[in-house]
């Protein structure tokens, strides 16, 4: 018996929570035909005439069978956020979703979006209080989810499931929570428009929230221009340097052009000169931002620092990057560009002092480059860089 | 083996922008005619109809208006309709109104360039199906309904797919194929749904029709009233009415003796007391102007004549403006129901005014009911004897016995030669009797009637027509036209014999159907004349030759028409809180009448026959739980392994050969499930399914 009344307490509690889950929008047209409704049913009554009371009938049973196939729509499609690829804040990326219709009636006309919630980022009033904020596209810190644009299935097959792409520009790195999966429906007719909203519970842990790395910024040239000025220092090993590192007698497959003729013709033992390999430095970047930086201006420079992470990683360099709270010591192993940029894209952006290499076991030879904002202090620094404006900052 | 899904090849040629585009062209086309199938526009706005199917063909071409034009016709056609109420008045505001929005569809349909213009088009069919409610109360109405309830489904579902698919294109920039031209939406299960769609609405329609309440708060139905067709004025040189082969109902008449039938009836309508050689016509036609003689006080003194007439009930359609058709000499009139827009309302009779017109208090709006009780009238017939003797003032009579100045001499000659060649007599009795000292009215009537009959033939090939005085044409030289000619002619000549008499226009004869009932249709249109007998009254004569068969049967396809439109204007434009209360007493009186016992009986088998539905759908369920389970996972397999190693499997892989090589272990789960599922034709537990399906779903590819 108590089994029962927790079931129907549940189906009781379960039908208000779908309601509340619904949200039902007229379009102009819509609007138009409920005020034709309205007058119609007005006229009808009024002058009695039964076929305008046909037409009448035709207009409400439209909007009733309307909402039923708008309903049936929604039911029949279920949504699932699939893993994205990598995610850049300012590029335009593609969610991938998969809708699955688990009825035996068809789907038509299914409009998928998600609604993303920016986890905030107190770090703007801990760094200052003069700086200003005038770009539209600054983080939002108001807890408002954000919408993504929205992808259209105009058929879904009793039973099929089909992945569709969800477009969405992030506006700023960080982590969103997945606030909503959104299904949406104008058919059959396009007078209503009727939206169920999916709780992200549904989804898997991971993914109910994802990691928006930050934004891409050409930092390749800088990149090459780095290499040229630190150069590259010796390896400490045989290699193809151009300095001479010792001589070794002579082994059979060693190139003939390499033996050292005088030596062999003064000691009688053949030998063969090895040069000293070279290896490129360690580099470490740093983000330095002083107090009273801008927004903009430290979300450029983590733009730049994680951009040229990214470029010197590609080109073979020991990389690690440093901020305030935050250290990753210079590998070049695979998973580093992962690390840097991850830290890069949750780091909290304050004024404050570095962290010291030697918690992260760096050598003291390590080069660093740093990224300097507000007129932040380049003790320490043997390059300093100027961030690199984001591609469309100050655009709506 | 379990193998990846195979691609199958369809050939399909209806695109989804060709469908909608069809569908919309079907929906206004038949938003226009249910306008125009009323009857009351000139041929040429007949047009507008074609505005639809030009804009398909100018969208398939890929010609497009200017932007501009279609604010231009708009505007015309409003300034359009605006014109036609300030010229004709607050009464043609109806007329208006459909030509306005008739204008306004031609326009947006040429005009259209979006998808939104469709809307606006479908928006603007909707209104003009609605005002066709007010301009074709006929059965054409309904069944063009059913034609634009289809279409309008159609093309409103497909305009939404394009719309929604336009729209996200647009904003994704995907360059994959354009909505319009996808073929695979428009499949057979897309009919089907559509159809279903469609019933579903006209059910739905029928479903508010019936049941809900006539409770009507006001009298706008005057703003419907239909104006009179019939017209004031005949003129002899035109198309006589013998030419219409219309078969709109004019009238249904119930109760007459199928003795009376055969005997020919006469649909008494519009009186015309003036005659000239070129046509005739009624004076003072505006009733505001003739003085309603009220009828309601001798209603009840009035006798009725057992041995002649009876009673008869005359559904007449609104064709007539007030006027009410009658059989003969009307004692008595009583409404049952309908002729107000609103069927809850009745309109009463009015009485008689100057031209012996049965009248009601204002013009019809839709199908009148009224009884009638009185003399069936017809050729020779007079009407039995009243308790006050009729009469005729000097000034009626004066009136009836006027005929156009400077006759022709040879006019009175044949007055002549018909009254002496009907006498029996010798030449000079007849030439006294002509003078009135021998013969009365009845008897120049029937002389007059037997010399047309005689020397005239019944012709519809127009041997009058481009004369300046068709009627002298016919009497004197061509001798040979139809029932207005003969009926006009009839008439000049009784008066220049001294007859007061007049011209009647009606309908004649009629098609009997099975359950007796007469119907008058457009066709049955004829003309007739009246002459005065003292001490009598008005007699029906008629001196046209009988043009063919006039007694008809229906029987067959006829038969079935007539019965569907009866149904129409009973049941539907005549459906009133009083067929809605019947309908709920029948029923209440049908579950009361058959019992508990019976109740129960019913109850048990319509549960067991749910019961029996229930477990074969959840049989079926179950079985197709099984195939779903297993098409799920193998979908959801392939995904995971096209994310883990970029690349789809082969489709002559098994789902085994797919995952080989690939670590995680919950893919071989998968696949073990799977096999289970299909090779095993078991159910797993949904729970396991979507453990299964939420495991390969967060599987990611491996991070560069």
């Amino acid at each position: 018996m108590s089994t029962l009344v927790a079931r129907l307490w549940r189906a009781f509690v379960g039908a208000f929570t779908r309601a509340s889950r619904r949200r039902l929008r007229p379009t102009s047209s819509g609007r138009w035909l409920l005020f034709l409704a309205l007058a119609v049913g007005f006229a009808a009554m009024n002058t009695g005439n039964n076929l305008l009371f046909f037409g009448w009938g035709l207009v409400l049973s439209a909007i009733v069978i309307s909402g039923i196939l708008s309903e049936s729509t929604l039911q029949a499609a279920t949504p699932t956020l699939l893993p994205p690829d990598e995610l850049r804040a300012l590029r335009d990326e593609r969610l991938p979703v998969v809708l699955q219709n688990e009825r035996r009636v068809p789907a038509f006309g299914v409009e998928v979006s998600l609604a993303l919630r920016p986890r905030p980022r107190r770090a703007a009033s801990r760094r200052t209080t003069t700086a200003t904020t005038t770009n539209a596209k600054a983080p939002r810190d108001d807890g408002e989810p954000v919408r993504t644009g929205a992808t259209f299935e105009l058929r879904l097959s009793p039973g099929a499931s089909r992945t569709s792409r969800v477009p969405w520009r992030p506006e700023q790195r960080g982590v969103v929570d997945v606030d909503s999966l959104r299904v949406a429906t104008a058919a059959p007719f396009g007078f209503f428009s009727k939206e169920r909203i999916f709780d992200p519970s549904r989804l898997p842990a991971a993914l109910r929230s994802l990691t928006v790395l930050p934004a891409r910024v050409d930092t390749r040239a800088l990149g090459h221009a780095l290499w040229a000025r630190l150069g590259e220092q010796p390896a400490g090993r045989a290699g193809n340097g151009d300095e001479l590192f010792s001589l070794r007698p002579y082994r059979a497959g060693d190139d003939p052009r390499r033996i050292a003729w005088r030596r062999a013709a003064k000691t009688g033992r053949v030998v063969v000169r090895e040069h000293e390999a070279t290896q490129s430095r360690e580099l470490l970047v740093d983000l330095r931002v002083g107090p009273g930086a801008a927004d903009d201006d430290v979300e450029d420079a983590v733009a730049t620092a994680a951009s040229l992470v990214e470029d010197l990683l590609e080109d073979g360099h020991a990389v690690g990057v440093r901020a305030c709270g935050l250290l990753v010591a210079p590998d070049r192993s695979p998973r580093q560009r992962d690390a840097c940029l991850r830290a890069l894209a949750t780091l909290d952006v304050v004024a404050g002092p570095l962290p010291s290499l030697a918690r992260a076991g760096a050598q003291a030879a390590v080069a660093v480059v740093a990224v300097v904002v507000a007129g932040a202090d380049t003790e320490g620094a043997d390059v300093v860089v100027t961030p690199l404006a984001r591609s469309d900052r100050g655009t709506a | 083996m379990t193998t990846l899904a195979t691609s199958r090849r369809r050939r399909r040629t209806l695109t989804l922008g060709l469908a909608h585009e069809l569908g919309l062209c079907a929906s206004l086309t038949s938003a226009t005619l249910i306008v125009l199938l009323g009857g009351v526009f000139p041929p040429w706005v007949w047009l507008a109809a074609l505005a639809p199917t030009l804009s398909l063909a100018m969208a398939r071409g890929g010609v497009t208006a200017p932007g501009f034009s279609g604010t231009l016709l708009g505007v015309a056609a409003l300034g359009a309709g605006v014109a036609t109420i300030v010229r004709g008045g607050l009464e043609s505001a109806v007329f208006a109104g459909g030509a306005t929005l008739l204008g306004l569809l031609s326009a947006r349909s040429l005009t259209r360039r979006t998808l939104a213009h469709d809307q606006q088009a479908i928006l603007l069919g909707l209104v003009l199906v609605l005002a066709g409610s007010v301009l074709n109360v006929g059965l054409s109405y309904f069944f063009v309904l059913v034609a634009y309830a289809v279409s309008t489904v159609w093309a409103l579902s497909t305009r939404q797919l394009l719309s929604g698919a336009e729209q996200t294109s647009t904003t994704s920039g995907s360059g994959a194929t354009k909505p319009r031209d996808r073929d695979d939406v428009i499949t057979p299960l897309f009919f089907a749904a559509s159809a279903a769609v469609s019933l579903a609405v006209l059910g739905a329609a029928v479903v508010v029709f019936v049941s809900f309440p006539r409770i009507g708060f006001g009298e706008l139905g005057g703003l419907l009233h239909k104006e009179s067709q019939l017209p004031a004025s005949v003129g002899f040189g035109g198309n006589p009415r013998g030419l219409s082969t219309s078969t709109d109902v004019i009238a249904r008449v119930r109760g007459v003796p199928e003795t009376l039938f055969e005997d020919g009836l006469y649909l008494r309508g519009i009186v015309y007391d003036r005659i000239t050689l070129e046509a005739f016509s009624q004076s003072a036609p505006d009733a505001s102007d003739a003085p309603v003689v009220d009828m309601r006080p001798s209603l009840t003194s009035l006798a009725y004549d057992p041995s002649r007439a009876g009673r008869v009930e005359v559904t007449l359609t609104p064709i007539a403006g007030a006027l009410l058709f009658t059989l003969g000499h009307t004692r008595t009139a009583l409404v049952l129901g309908g002729g107000a827009a609103n069927p809850n309302r009745s309109l009463g009779i009015g009485g008689r005014d100057r031209h012996d017109e049965l009248r009601a208090f204002s013009p019809l709006s839709s199908p009148l009911r009224y009884e009638l009780r009185g003399s069936v009238s017809a050729p020779g017939v007079v009407p039995a004897p009243s308790s006050t003797a009729p009469t005729l003032s000097d000034d009626d009579r004066a009136r009836f016995l006027e005929t156009p100045t400077n006759l022709d001499p040879r006019l009175r000659a044949i007055v002549d030669t018909a009254l002496r060649a009907g006498a029996s007599t010798s030449a000079v009795d007849a030439v006294d009797a002509v003078d009135g000292d021998g013969i009365d009215g009845g008897q120049r009537a029937a002389r007059l009637r037997r010399y047309l009959l005689t020397n005239f033939r019944y012709s519809l090939d127009g041997e009058v027509t481009g004369s300046t005085e068709p009627l002298k044409a016919f009497l004197l030289d061509a001798r040979a036209g139809h029932c207005e000619l003969f009926a006009g002619g009839f008439a000049l000549l009784l008066r220049m014999a001294g007859v007061p008499a007049r011209v009647v226009g009606g309908f004649q004869g009629g098609a009997r159907a099975d359950d007796g009932a007469v119907v008058f249709q457009m066709r049955h249109a004829h003309a007739w004349v009246e002459w005065w007998q003292d001490g009598v009254g008005w007699v029906v004569d008629d001196a046209t030759p009988e043009p063919g068969e006039a007694r008809e049967h229906l029987s067959g396809l006829d038969a079935l028409v007539e019965g569907v439109r009866r149904f129409w204007d009973d049941r539907v434009v005549d459906y009133a809180l009083e067929d809605q209360q019947d309908a709920l007493r029948r029923v209440s009186q049908a579950v009361a009448g058959r019992g508990l016992g019976a109740l129960l009986v019913g109850g048990v088998v319509v549960v067991v026959i749910m019961g029996a539905l229930v477990a074969l759908r959840r049989r079926l369920l179950q079985r197709a739980s099984v195939a779903r389970q297993g098409d799920r996972l193998t979908d959801e397999l392939v995904a995971a392994v096209t994310r883990l190693t970029g690349a789809r499997p082969s489709s002559t892989s098994t789902l085994r050969e797919a995952v080989t090589g690939l670590s995680p272990r919950v893919l071989h789960d998968a696949v073990d499930a799977c096999e289970r599922i299909r090779f095993g034709g078991e159910a797993l537990p949904s729970a396991r399914v979507q453990a299964l399906v939420d495991a390969l779903r967060a599987l990611a590819p491996p991070k560069r």
